[in-house]
């Protein structure tokens, strides 16, 4: 996958199930300061993330990604290691 | 004078007015039913949880539950955006009376999907309805806790009513079981709750237990913490011991539940494991060096009925084993050394961990029997720091204050103060292999014969004065004859022995 589909499916999930609007779900946004999200919504998902991408994820594994670069990086690199 | 009947000619006709009440009551009901509204219930559900009105069907008996407060509303709709637009029926809170397996239980849930299950005034108010039932009738009490604390918007009445309820939760102690199984979060006045519960459990990777969350640990020390970090199932099995169990899911978490009110409700049922039954695999478990480890875990699930082994914080203090059984069908606790780690030494976790247990075990009506192989108090700067004095003072409180049977078998070692574990025995039984004394054997010979001499005459006087006292002192059968050990049994007669000798002490003590 590429970071652009894994933005576009991330976005779609933060908008469904954060209400989080499309456009400020950009490569630098941080999920706590841009996008106004605590840590029960970093658990929940974290969750999703593992569901909707089919990776296996855990709190500790995400416990130093906080922008969404961050997270999507993360995401190409373990899809493509898969 | 006869009375005259009410004029009812212009009432409209009865079954017009059910046919429109009907229609309402199916809408009500189904209002109530959604929580905080499908969208909510959706989204928890794909985050792979339970919603609370499936945790209570899950764990009741189908068609047992009778819900009380199912459509409480709050009446802080002016306090907060917050509150306006989340007045859902029931309040955020769904609870009732229920059966598991036949016996009745109060069951409570928190409902996530309305603000994330923090508790309020008009929910706590049937709560304290419901704890008050349980223990007018004697029902056990199981939390499905699923509550991000007290709703701060509704000011003083919040914290009014969750005071109330802790208030109602210390008063239950001793009275009726009271536990709960922590399926989200768990925060403030509703982690002091679960704490002051007889047992706790939580669900890996979705359930925190804390009293301060993340945010509020920023704002006030400035610190950055994960929610597992402040109260995540790890800390909570491992560190803290506040938590009894650590279950891969909710359905596990929810037949835990189950398995621990079985024997809480039910103290005696009829058992197709003979009491005689011989248990010689006990002869290879337990070796006779006394330096080398086994694992007690394994005398345990030898010695108990069949299947019936429920270890509780395994995770925790491992060096003290605290488990639910049957013998012979009645209910029992025991409390084990684990060689297999630190040598089965009490040290400050283990301590805690015992007292905690044997208190509640007693308060439950269980008898307590005791499986001792310990050699000594944990040693050094650490323990004394962590006050293994004033924790091993509250497990020789527990037993000493304790008024069920209290049985002890010495397995192998009980050596100096950790002897706390067999010393308020009613009845001591010791293996062939056991040895009882203030200390182990070369520091007690160290003590009584001085340090060894270098001069080949002294020490080979010195070697015989050794032989002669551990002759004289280092085996069972001078525990026995001091009178400290009742009897020494046979290993594979242990089952046997320990449900004659429950039989016989089944009357509590007055």
């Amino acid at each position: 996958m590429t970071q652009d589909e894994v933005l576009q499916k991330l976005r779609g999930l933060l908008e469904q199930d954060f209400k989080v609007p499309t456009a400020k779900v950009t490569l630098d946004a941080t999920f706590r300061g841009t996008l106004g999200m605590d840590s029960l919504d970093a658990v929940d998902l974290i969750y999703l993330v593992g569901k909707e991408f089919g990776v296996k994820t855990s709190v500790e594994s995400f416990k130093d990604l906080h922008s969404v670069r961050q997270v999507t990086d993360h995401i190409v690199k373990i899809k493509g290691a898969a | 004078m006869s009375a005259k009947a009410p004029d009812t000619s212009n009432d409209p006709p009865l079954e017009k007015t059910l046919g429109q009440l009907l229609p309402q009551l199916a809408e009500r009901d189904a209002r109530a039913e959604e929580g905080g509204g499908r969208a909510r219930q959706e989204r928890h559900k794909r985050l792979g949880r339970m919603t609370a009105r499936e945790r209570i069907a899950a764990l009741c008996d189908a068609g047992t539950f009778v819900e009380m407060g199912k459509h409480t509303l709050h009446r802080h709709a002016g306090d907060s955006d917050a509150l306006a637009a989340n007045q859902h029926p029931g309040d955020g809170l769904i609870c009732g009376l229920g059966a598991v397996n036949g016996r009745t239980v109060a069951v409570y849930a928190h409902d996530p999907t309305v603000l994330r299950g923090a508790l309020g005034h008009a929910a706590s108010v049937k709560l304290c309805r419901l704890l008050d039932l349980a223990g007018e009738r004697g029902h056990p009490v199981v939390a499905l806790a699923d509550c991000d604390g007290v709703r701060v918007e509704e000011g003083t009445d919040a914290i009014d009513a969750y005071g109330e309820i802790i208030r109602r939760t210390i008063k239950l102690r001793g009275q009726v079981p009271q536990l709960t199984l922590v399926c989200g979060l768990c925060v403030g006045a509703a982690a002091y709750t679960a704490a002051l519960n007889d047992l706790t459990a939580m669900v890996a990777g979705q359930s925190y237990l804390f009293i301060t969350g993340p945010k509020v640990t920023k704002v006030v020390t400035g610190e950055d913490v994960t929610l597992e970090d402040l109260g995540g199932a790890e800390l909570h099995s491992r560190k803290t011991g506040a938590v009894h169990a650590l279950l891969p899911d909710e359905k596990s978490g929810i037949e835990w539940l189950k398995s621990i009110l079985a024997i809480c409700g039910e103290s005696r049922r009829p058992c197709a494991d003979p009491a005689e039954r011989a248990v010689p695999e006990l002869e290879r478990i337990v070796p006779v060096a006394p330096r080398r480890a086994y694992d007690m875990r394994k005398v345990l699930a030898a010695v108990a009925d069949l299947d019936s082994l429920i270890e509780l914080s395994p995770r925790f203090g491992g060096n003290l084993l605290t488990a639910l059984a049957r013998l012979n069908g009645r209910a029992v606790a025991l409390v084990a050394s684990q060689p297999m780690v630190l040598a089965g030494c009490l040290d400050v976790d283990a301590s805690r961990k015992g007292a905690h247990f044997v208190t509640w075990a007693a308060e439950r009506g269980l008898p307590i029997i005791t499986l001792v192989d310990v050699p000594g108090y944990l040693p050094g700067r650490k323990q004394e720091e962590g006050g293994i004095l004033p924790h091993g003072a509250t497990l020789l409180t527990a037993y000493g204050k304790a008024r069920v049977p209290l049985i002890c078998l010495i397995v192998r070692k009980s050596f100096g103060g950790a002897s706390v574990l067999s010393f308020a025995a009613d009845v001591r039984l010791a293996l062939p292999t056991a040895r009882v004394a203030p200390m182990g054997a070369d520091a007690t010979i160290e003590v009584v014969l001085g340090p060894e001499p270098t001069e080949p005459d002294a020490l080979r006087a010195r070697t015989e004065r050794r032989e002669a006292w551990l002759a004289r002192h280092d085996h069972a059968w001078a525990a026995a004859e001091s009178g400290y050990v009742d009897r020494v049994i046979a290993p594979a007669q242990v089952r046997r022995e320990l449900c004659a000798v429950l039989a016989r002490l089944e009357k509590p003590r007055v």
